[in-house]
């Protein structure tokens, strides 16, 4: 039980986190017309792993040990922007234009003066060149040593770290995977040509954590470890998180586009 | 007239400007990265204190435990150091010794461990999860290793030495690797420091 209590409690993120599983639960029940098949269930599970995970890894003790563990921090960067978002986005991939249906007429009572400036830079970061920069480029912020050792020590910092990475995911693996593909033709090279772009300089950064001779982050050994482990073990370990696991969901969504691809052009050929 | 007038004000503006800016520290500067200093603990002389007992000194903070073989000692050691360097402006600081294991450091064992470091040094602990809050409100934490046959336990903690100045504000972060130098070099500096 005692696990399951978030370390350090938020409202904010316990609000937005329940109210998106409601806000899907209910596009769900609104979409009578949706037939009831393996894949729609497919669906839900998928979404609500992905919500799951998040909640487990962002507010149980989980928490506590991505403060005081590199490697479990690199865990938790890990579900927070690759497989969560994923998970999350192939749930709601099916269901997408029916969320787009319910909820603009809703964001469009939102006054322009707000409006307008989230809509501009949600079509920024929606652009195929900026997405997988930003998407590496996160990453790279804040891991960068100062940042990463302030981001550490201030619970505000450190709650918008966390809380970037996961919109950014969610970002880029909805452009990914959504449908905003703009020809199908354009839109397939360009996704192949963003995996690539984030692919290698997550391998780079991941190798240079590994094999780094000396400790890049002592803010582990200033605030302590949760459990006694050498400092190098640690980043050793917290360098093979950034580089395979986050590599492999690249192959991922490799897979998961050509899947589109190959969907798509059935479809054509029918 | 105005020509000179301006310059004058120019380098007013630029003088004020560089008065403003934060002096350049030795050790990590947290100014604004850690919350002010609070908490609720019992002293060594049995008596609840809170952090406006310490309010007008410059306050150092480490949490340790009085078993420790090598960390605490060597770090309560140098910081007898700089104080020593300090001389008069030593009065004017307070080193808070937090245990984290305060199973085993009684109220008497404390005191008797940091007199021998000198008056400046205090130790504090709590029964229940306070030190674990208070700990958790710097960012540090702390573990227990098993317990051998005779019952002795290693505890990990933060090798970490908080440095709060006289309005009870995060201001430095000391770690291991710091020297006794820049340790003396930005303390001196935070005391003389004008009140702002």
């Amino acid at each position: 039980m005692e696990y399951l209590m978030p370390w350090e409690f938020s409202p904010l993120f316990l609000v937005i986190w329940l109210l998106i599983a409601a806000l899907y639960a209910r596009i769900l029940l609104l979409d009578k017309s949706v037939i009831k098949n393996a894949t729609f269930y497919g669906r839900i599970v998928s979404f609500y792993i992905g919500w799951l995970s998040v909640y487990i890894v962002w507010h149980t003790y989980f928490d506590y040990l991505s403060q005081y563990m590199f490697w479990v921090h690199r865990l938790q960067h890990l579900v927070l922007h690759h497989i969560a978002p994923l998970l999350m986005v192939l749930g709601g991939v099916g269901v997408a234009h029916k969320i787009r249906e319910v909820y603009l007429p809703v964001w469009r009572i939102i006054p322009s003066f707000i409006r307008r400036p989230c809509e501009l830079c949600y079509e920024l970061l929606q652009n195929w060149l900026v997405a997988p920069l930003v998407f590496v480029g996160l990453i790279y912020l804040w891991l960068w040593p100062n940042i990463h050792f302030s981001a550490m020590l201030n619970k505000n910092l450190y709650f918008l770290m966390n809380f970037t990475m996961l919109l950014d995911g969610l970002l880029f693996w909805w452009l990914l995977l959504g449908f905003g593909w703009k020809g199908e033709e354009r839109g397939f090279k360009a996704r192949i040509i963003m995996l690539l772009v984030v692919l290698l300089p997550q391998q780079l950064l991941g190798a240079y954590i590994t094999f780094s001779s000396s400790v890049i982050y002592d803010v582990y050994d200033v605030c302590g470890r949760a459990w006694p482990i050498s400092p190098m073990a640690d980043q050793r370990y917290g360098g093979i998180v950034t580089w395979i696991p986050a590599s492999m969901m690249s192959v991922v969504g490799f897979l998961l586009v050509l899947r589109r691809r190959l969907n798509y052009q059935k479809k054509i050929c029918l | 007239m105005k020509i000179i007038n301006g310059l004058f004000i120019a380098v007013l503006a630029f003088m004020f400007i560089a008065c403003s800016e934060v002096e350049p520290t030795r050790l990590t500067n947290i100014q604004g990265l850690l919350p002010n200093l609070e908490f609720k603990l019992t002293n060594e002389d049995n008596r609840t204190v809170t952090e406006k007992d310490y309010l007008g000194q410059t306050v150092v903070v480490f949490f340790g435990f009085t078993n420790c073989p090598d960390v605490c000692p060597s770090t309560l050691h140098e910081l007898a150091e700089v104080l020593n360097k300090l001389g008069d402006l030593a009065e004017q600081v307070t080193v808070l010794f937090i245990s984290v294991d305060p199973k085993r450091d009684s109220l008497t064992k404390l005191k008797r461990y940091t007199d021998v470091f000198g008056p400046a040094f205090i130790g504090l602990t709590a029964e229940g999860d306070l030190i674990k809050q208070m700990s958790k409100r710097y960012r540090v934490t702390f573990g227990y290793g098993a317990a051998d046959n005779s019952g002795n336990y290693d505890v990990s903690h933060s090798g970490a030495v908080f440095v709060f100045d006289k309005h009870g504000r995060a201001r430095l972060l000391a770690t291991q690797k710091s020297s006794v130098e820049d340790v003396f070099w930005d303390l001196r500096q935070l005391i003389n420091e004008r009140a702002t």
